[in-house]
């Protein structure tokens, strides 16, 4: 017997923080919670004994039936048991969701009866009783119905198809799930592309029908942040507020925070993921309180750094990049350079920050590779910072002996070094992404903890505020979101079609 | 007339004859002198180096807070017999094994415990102390395959190995030497000890130049090229700072047969010279690793080959001193593990285990169990319902409390439910006073 419950606790206008058990698993999520992404239902880089030490935060795992057609495939699970068997996290959240950021193609050979998905396996169309198969087999703890995912760029005509095929695989859902044994708690998913008028009769007809909660698809793909706000708020203000709503899409910490603000309760975890496959660590100020101690440990170790590059120890190279001033210096203020100096960019008294050449934009060059944005969109990354992230594969970070961030209390920040794990990196060591996955969702966790307190002690605009302002400062004076940068390195080892490139860049966006 | 020319002819021959078969003998002579007076000088020569090598062992000794043991002539001796063996024999697919002595002080390896030959110590290492016998995982590159530190410890492991020539590759013992050694820079807090190089000479074969001053290898990232001589080895290891370093060796490829062989053991005996003039080891502990077989084991069926193995491992440790560790390198297998140990082996290291896992495999007490087997897609059961510590731990408690017979037979009788024990198994333990 599956039970799923959720309460709200504290809104702020449309931003609510709540509280989603499962008391057969043991497991409470509080929310906004990032629901982590896996690949056949295991996360990527971590072990389950890693997993686990990520903590209470990290017990809700997306797990995609789509990766359970072949391979194993659902005969086998039978014989587990079910999903929790067959991967022993008995004491797990599992959510059985086919979207994923980073496997989504446009132009699937999605017809009247099947949707079609990249699995592991190759490119697989999908009947409805196929997925059914697969859920009852599965046995997770949530399952969001089959759907028909489209661009927010598609026609009229093919978004109107869309809601209403997703309507009626969302009815043949739960027709099979009424034939098999399991009350699963099935997920309404909810489509519509980039038409207002659609999200609403997606929403409410969704909301008609017997769910237990909301999957917001098609988020992500082709519209502008300010159109996303209003196709989320025309979808949600036809949700009932007591039922929970994932979202799949929005990783981008400026795009959870709108989700957040529109009254989302689940994010998908995809975008650590993709940073750490890109070889990226999230440095981004999580939150006010630990901004002042990452403040203090940076200062110390920046110190540290402009000495040992005076002592001619480092060459160069031991200044670590952090972004460049690019002229915005006036704009500055205190807690830019706080910040800078945390990230490893400012000289010992501020006077002037240093400047080095984008190590990524000479590599690209030699290599004669043509980025896929024009160049003058390219942002001014400096020792590998982008928006927040900072690209270990640079050799800025050879000789660098501190934690990826200063003060962080992850496994690899108190064991490990930037240069360990740009050299782990260089070598193709597998260890590399499991350290960068460790940091990377535990500062993850700790961005949708901030957010949780914000809500609750209901200050939340006052948090995004200080974020987004934050975040300016470290990404050189431009809004991350506005900035037209595909993570190459993420992709390099998925097919990247010509259409993703015209994706509007909230997938390649960071 | 003419019979008396005749006669005379006869009578000048018959001297002539004398004449030569005299200076024959006195050439003859004159070389057999040279040749010993060769052979004496040469005695004289290598003489006179053992005495520098001791002297300046003994030198060293001093200043140096590690002692290092002295050469250990008989060793050698049982080394050049075996090898010259293998050389003339059969010689399948070498590998190289050395016994290292002279790791640590004499009070740093304590036998705790001994069941005939085989044995259990407690080697005090800088970073750790040691419970052997031991086996050590092998971190190439500064990390054992996807497993953090914490994982590492937790499985109970005590000594990991580095690749000198690797980590001179990438990313280099300057920049390892600035990050303060490889345990900082990895953020390792046990034992470590980095081979000498000489293994890439046969796993890079095809980019590596041997000639007697190094060896020359290419770098299989770019193409650039890096001369390792021995005393490039000794600068190399000391810069990554591990607990027990190598001497670069001349390891021979798994196809050559014949005086390569025995060219390599020449040659290694010849480094090991220059790596003794080559160390600094003023504030770098120094372990060292004195003699080297080249030696011959060939595959999983080469019963031969292996029964050179065996004997070539107890008459090493016959004739190694009580109070020094003793390392097989590159020996893996449980089994040889098994084996070696009963023989009075305490250290090793393979790729095996590592590399045997991202292939899919796992190691259980019947054997190996393939778990990308399609039978394995629906067995529920874990991978050892009895597996809660390491082999060589289970090992070497068997040692302390004096089950060690029973330990083995328990092994032998999961490997080989049928009783087939391979013959050379049979011959080393029985070797090791133990009767299967």
């Amino acid at each position: 017997m599956t039970v799923l419950q959720f309460a709200v606790q504290t809104t702020v206008g449309a931003a609510r923080h709540g509280l989603l058990s499962l008391p057969q698993r043991g497991v409470e999520i509080a929310t906004p919670a990032v629901v982590l992404y896996t690949r056949r239902g295991l996360p990527v880089h971590l072990t389950a004994d890693l997993l686990r030490t990520l903590g209470p935060d990290a017990r809700s795992l997306q797990v995609n039936p789509v990766h359970f057609l072949e391979s194993p495939g659902p005969d086998i699970v039978q014989v587990a048991g079910s999903i929790h068997d067959l991967l022993s996290f008995h004491d797990y959240a599992l959510f059985a969701l086919t979207s994923d950021p980073l496997e989504f193609e446009a132009g699937g050979t999605t017809t009247k009866t099947s949707a079609s998905f990249e699995t592991p396996a190759g490119r697989r169309s999908v009947t409805i009783s196929q997925y059914m198969e697969v859920i009852n087999a599965m046995k997770p703890d949530v399952a969001a119905s089959l759907t028909d995912e489209i661009l927010a760029t598609s026609s009229a005509k093919r978004t109107i198809k869309s809601v209403d095929r997703s309507l009626r695989w969302l009815d043949s859902c739960l027709d099979l799930r009424a034939t098999g044994s399991l009350d699963l708690p099935i997920f309404g998913s909810i489509q519509g592309g980039g038409m207002i008028a659609e999200r609403e009769r997606s929403a409410c007809e969704t909301a008609k029908r017997e769910v237990a909660g909301f999957h917001l698809g098609g988020f992500g793909r082709g519209e502008t942040y300010e159109e996303r706000s209003l196709l989320l708020q025309a979808a949600i203000n036809h949700l009932p507020p007591e039922k929970p709503r994932h979202i799949s899409g929005l990783g981008v910490p400026e795009d959870v925070l709108q989700g957040i603000s529109a009254g989302v309760d689940l994010f998908d975890g995809s975008y650590a993921h993709r940073l750490t496959m890109g070889g990226f660590a999230m440095v981004f100020p999580p939150d006010e309180e630990e901004d002042d101690v990452a403040f203090r440990n940076g200062v110390h170790v920046a110190l540290g750094s402009a000495v040992a590059a005076q002592n001619g120890q480092a060459k160069g190279n031991g200044v670590i990049g952090g972004m460049a001033n690019g002229g915005g210096g006036g704009g500055r203020n205190e807690s830019a350079q706080r910040y800078a100096a945390e990230v490893g960019e400012a000289d010992a008294d501020g006077a002037t920050l240093v400047e080095l050449k984008s190590h990524r934009g000479r590599e690209r060059g030699r290599d004669g590779k043509k980025d896929k944005v024009g160049k003058g969109e390219l942002p001014e990354e400096h020792g590998g910072v982008v928006s927040g992230a900072i690209n270990l594969r640079s050799t800025a970070y050879r000789l660098d002996g501190r934690p990826i961030l200063a003060g962080c209390e992850c496994f690899s920040c108190r064991n490990h070094s930037r240069a360990y794990i740009h050299h782990l990196l260089n070598t193709s060591e597998m260890l590399a992404q499991v350290l960068l996955d460790i940091h990377n969702i535990h500062h993850y966790l700790r961005f949708f903890r901030a957010t949780r307190r914000a809500i609750s002690e209901m200050r939340f605009s006052e948090y995004c505020n200080w974020f987004l302002k934050r975040r300016l400062d470290c990404s050189n004076g431009r809004p991350a979101s506005q900035k037209r940068f595909v993570m190459e390195e993420c992709h390099s080892r998925q097919k990247y079609s010509e259409k993703a490139s015209l994706l509007p860049l909230s997938v390649g966006t960071f | 007339m003419a019979r008396r020319v005749k006669k005379e002819t006869k009578k000048r021959e018959k001297v002539e004859r004398k004449q030569r078969k005299e200076e024959e003998q006195a050439a003859i002579e004159a070389a057999n002198r040279a040749k010993e007076l060769e052979q004496q000088r040469r005695l004289e020569k290598i003489h006179k180096q053992e005495e520098e090598r001791e002297a300046m062992a003994k030198a060293v000794e001093v200043s140096v807070r590690m002692r290092f043991g002295s050469v250990d002539h008989r060793l050698k001796n049982i080394v050049r017999e075996e090898s010259q063996l293998l050389a003339k024999g059969k010689g399948k697919a070498p590998e190289a094994i050395a016994s290292t002595y002279g790791t640590a002080n004499e009070s740093d390896l304590e036998v705790l415990a001994r069941w005939n030959r085989a044995r259990a110590s407690l080697m005090m290492l800088p970073h750790f102390d040691c419970h052997t016998p031991m086996f050590m995982p092998v971190g190439t590159q500064g990390t054992v395959k996807g497993l953090t530190t914490t994982q590492l410890e937790e499985l109970g492991c005590q000594v990991i190995l580095g690749n000198t020539y690797h980590l001179e590759n990438r990313p280099g013992s300057d920049l390892i030497y600035q990050m303060g050694g490889l345990h900082k820079f990895m953020n390792w807090r046990r034992g470590m000890l980095t081979d000498s190089g000489g293994f890439q000479m046969v796993s890079l074969l095809q980019l590596a130049e041997i000639t007697e001053e190094g060896v020359t290898f290419q770098s299989p990232v770019d193409g650039t090229r890096m001369l390792l001589t021995p005393e490039a080895s000794i600068q190399i290891q000391n810069k990554i700072g591990a607990d027990i370093i190598m001497a670069l060796d001349d390891v021979v490829s798994s196809t050559v047969t014949g005086p390569r062989v025995e060219e390599a053991m020449h040659r290694t005996l010849r480094w090991i010279d220059r790596c003794i003039k080559g160390r600094d080891g003023e504030d770098t502990f120094l372990g060292f690793v004195w003699d080297l077989v080249e030696y011959a084991i060939g595959g999983v069926s080469g019963g031969e080959a292996k029964e050179a193995f065996w004997r070539v491992v107890e008459q090493c440790t016959a004739a190694l001193p009580e109070n020094k560790p003793r390392y097989v390198m590159g020996v893996g297998y449980p089994l040889d593990i098994l084996v070696c140990s009963a023989l009075g082996a305490d250290m090793y290291d393979c790729v095996y285990p590592t590399r045997t896992a991202r292939f899919g495999t796992a190691l259980i007490p019947e054997g190996v169990l393939k778990l990308k087997l399609a039978a394995m897609a629906t067995d529920l059961r874990p991978i050892d319902p009895t597996c809660d510590c390491m082999f060589t731990e289970k090992m070497r408690n068997s040692i302390i409390d004096g089950s060690f017979p029973e330990f083995v037979r328990d092994f032998l009788k999961k490997q080989f439910p049928a009783g087939d024990v391979p013959q050379w198994v049979c011959n080393a333990l029985a070797a090791a006073g133990i009767q299967v």
